[in-house]
């Protein structure tokens, strides 16, 4: 028999359960409540956000290990359940998707965060696999949910075409590894590569190819062409929460993986640090130098999200206590800052109707307020006290240099000071550039949900900006992975 | 020769004979400008990837392989192909202007797995309890006891994707309190105007910097 301890599980079960109660309540009532359904899904996810925070402190394992409690995975759940109810919120404005299908589009949100809650806690191959599968599969469908729009289906085929072939050499170095132990578990791969002879080559490339799977889901390069087109096409909603939420799940995933598997790959852990030190540093340049030429700010948020991929990277390869405390820093600043800077451009693309740069020209004179708060998220986003963002690159550069990684520390403060142009760009257009045209456009109104978002990210930013403490406390705790 | 030895030969034949149709029927799947033709050597090479489980004794996997896919999927393809308009149309084109980069991408990672996994020796894969109890029941068993959490979460998987199935497939909705009809005949003449472009995707239309 096998014993299931319910009470691990119960955040997910809540939000599966949430998702179904949605979409029947839509149907029940044929679609005569749509005004209900997000205030609903909202509370919905903040239980399970509670009953997740009530978990704390749990080190435990359930259903013979492939589904891991520590931490860790709560923290790393609950950054995604706050991005999710970040997005429900600014759903609420977001004009494109209309009323139609409200139901089965917050159905389909839920299902996707009660994915990537699985996907952090995976202890197993299989479960990781339809993890990551479930949370794909949802989102090719969120993002090509504009149907009519054909930017949004082209980023959902290609969305889908790259998740595909990504899953393929995810599948292949699984099956390697498979091979090697004749176990799925993550934890008796660990144990069956140390015990067996096995050639340390063969290790690192299934390992490789195993974590070309969530390297697609971080956008990390080489696996980020997916990343620029998807985020601009998307519904975006979407595109935050595939920047927030999707990554927090996809690093997360690899950070556990890196971790656990450290000791096996410790044979050939010079290459392994080569490997990762590459894709950490094509990523922070790629992203930066890329960035600084888009005029659509979907697309640039996309160059920048792969750019910080890069610097989460680096905490990955530190690891030990340091790297885990970055890492765990740098997705609960990215989660403010990202989803701050997404809420604006929703709110202007709803006011203006554009995404691109000359939308916002002279936005410091046409809505001073919304000018003042992308400025603070930007900021953030470069890594300029006092915000969240500065001690987010200062940990992870602290963490590199402590541990004697100075060439990576090097490279990404040069893409940081890169990176500060990129943004600096979009500053430009809001204070500086002049065009009297577009004073005479009317700017829109902006719905009650979006400006609390952006108040809740702001304070977000602010304070774990002037007093990290908190943050950096919480994270310690993390280091104390299950089976770690 | 010993008796071993010619079973040895024998299965190394079928298994090249298969495998080479597994890769010759794939390969012309992505190639051949006709999308009718394409599902069939689709359903070969599934059929081919049922033998390669014979092979393994693994009969239980050939014979869903032979249902699920060969069965039910490749002729929900075909179906789906014989009911859409203007997909027979044999002017699609299946290779882009990058087919030589991508051969050769693929024709070195190839070779670069070819080197690394050619040259190490696989330990002989351990005992496992499937060779005692058949491996029909060996996999039920696992399924419903150590693969019972990612068994139950497909089962949601599969709910979720019957959803978005039906939302991407859905018509469309009426528009704040108009009747149904008004909104079909929107659709309707929505259909007729992209229909009547020349590329009716519009892909080709935007313009956007790499």
């Amino acid at each position: 028999m096998v014993d299931i301890d319910f009470s691990l599980l119960l955040p997910e079960l809540i939000l599966i359960g949430g998702a179904f109660f949605i979409i029947a309540l839509d149907l029940i009532f044929r679609r005569r409540v749509t005004w209900l359904l997000l205030p609903v899904s909202v509370l919905i996810v903040a239980f399970a956000m509670y009953v997740a925070i009530d978990l704390a402190g749990t080190v435990a394992s359930t259903v013979m290990n492939t589904f891991v409690v520590d931490t860790f995975s709560i923290v790393m759940k609950v950054i995604i359940m706050l991005a999710t109810i970040f997005i429900l919120m600014l759903t609420d404005g977001y004009k494109p998707l209309g009323n139609a299908h409200q139901g089965e589009f917050v159905g389909l949100i839920l299902l996707a965060s009660s994915a990537m809650c699985f996907m952090v806690s995976a202890g197993d191959m299989v479960m990781l696999y339809v993890a990551i599968e479930f949370t794909s599969i949802i989102s090719y469908i969120l993002v090509g949910y504009l149907r009519r729009n054909p930017l949004s289906i082209e980023a959902g085929i290609k969305y889908f075409l790259f998740g595909a072939v990504s899953s393929a050499i995810m599948l292949f170095g699984m099956s390697l590894l498979y091979v090697l132990t004749a176990t799925t578990n993550l934890g008796g791969i660990v144990e069956g590569i140390m015990h067996g002879a096995v050639n340390p080559k063969i290790v690192l490339v299934s390992v490789s190819l195993f974590m070309v799977g969530l390297a697609f889901k971080m956008g990390a390069v080489p696996m980020h062409l997916w990343v620029p087109d998807v985020y601009q096409g998307a519904p975006t909603p979407i595109t935050a929460y595939i920047s927030v939420a999707s990554k927090t799940a996809g690093v997360a995933a690899f950070l556990r993986i890196a971790f656990w598997f450290a000791p096996m790959l410790d044979v050939a852990s010079g290459e392994w640090v080569n490997i990762l030190s590459f894709v950490s540093m094509a990523s922070m340049v790629l992203g930066t130098v890329i960035g600084i030429l888009q005029n659509n700010l979907k697309r640039l948020l996309a160059y920048s999200a792969i750019s910080h991929i890069g610097f989460i990277i680096i905490g990955v390869i530190v690891g030990q206590e340091v790297g885990m405390i970055a890492v765990v820093y740098y997705m609960v600043a990215y989660l403010f800052m990202t989803m701050g800077a997404f809420a604006i451009v929703i709110m202007v693309a709803d006011a203006t109707g554009g995404y691109e740069l000359n939308d916002y020209v002279m936005l410091s004179k046409r809505k001073p307020s919304l000018a003042l708060l992308m400025t603070i998220f930007l900021i953030s986003l470069a890594g300029i006290p006092p915000t969240v963002g500065f001690f987010a690159k200062f940990y992870v550069f602290a963490a590199a240099i402590k541990q004697g990684y100075i060439m990576l520390a090097i490279v990404g403060v040069l893409a940081s000071v890169v990176g500060l142009f990129m943004y600096a760009r979009v500053l430009k257009a809001m204070y500086l550039d002049k065009n009297d045209e577009i004073m005479k456009k009317p700017f829109g109104a902006i719905p009650p949900p979006s400006w609390a978002v952006v108040g809740l990210c702001l304070l977000g930013t602010l304070i774990f900006g002037v007093y990290p403490k908190p943050i950096v406390e919480i994270a310690r705790y993390c280091c104390n992975l299950f089976g770690g | 020769m010993t008796g071993l030895e010619t079973e040895e030969i024998l299965s190394a034949i079928v298994f090249y004979l298969l495998s080479g149709v597994v890769v010759g029927s794939s390969i012309l799947v992505i190639t051949l400008r006709n999308i009718f033709r394409s599902a069939l050597f689709l359903l070969l090479a599934f059929f081919a990837t049922a033998g390669l489980f014979i092979t393994l004794d693994a009969e239980f996997i050939a014979a869903v392989q032979v249902l699920i896919y060969v069965g039910a999927i490749g002729v929900l393809i075909l179906f789906a192909i014989m009911l859409t308009r203007r997909i027979q149309d044999p002017v699609a084109k299946s290779t882009t202007r990058s087919f030589i980069l991508g051969a050769f991408v693929s024709a070195a990672f190839l070779f670069f797995l070819i080197l690394i996994l050619g040259k190490i020796y696989l330990p002989p894969f351990p005992e496992t309890g499937a060779d005692t109890e058949g491996i029909t029941k060996g996999i039920g068993r696992m399924l419903l006891t150590y693969y019972l959490l990612p068994f139950e979460v497909v089962s949601v998987l599969l709910v979720g994707a019957l959803i978005g199935a039906v939302v991407i497939a859905r018509k469309e909705e009426a528009r704040g309190g108009e009747p149904p009809e008004v909104a079909l005949e929107r659709e309707r003449k929505d259909r007729e105007i992209t229909d009547s472009k020349p590329d009716g995707n519009g892909l080709e239309q935007n313009d956007r910097k790499h």
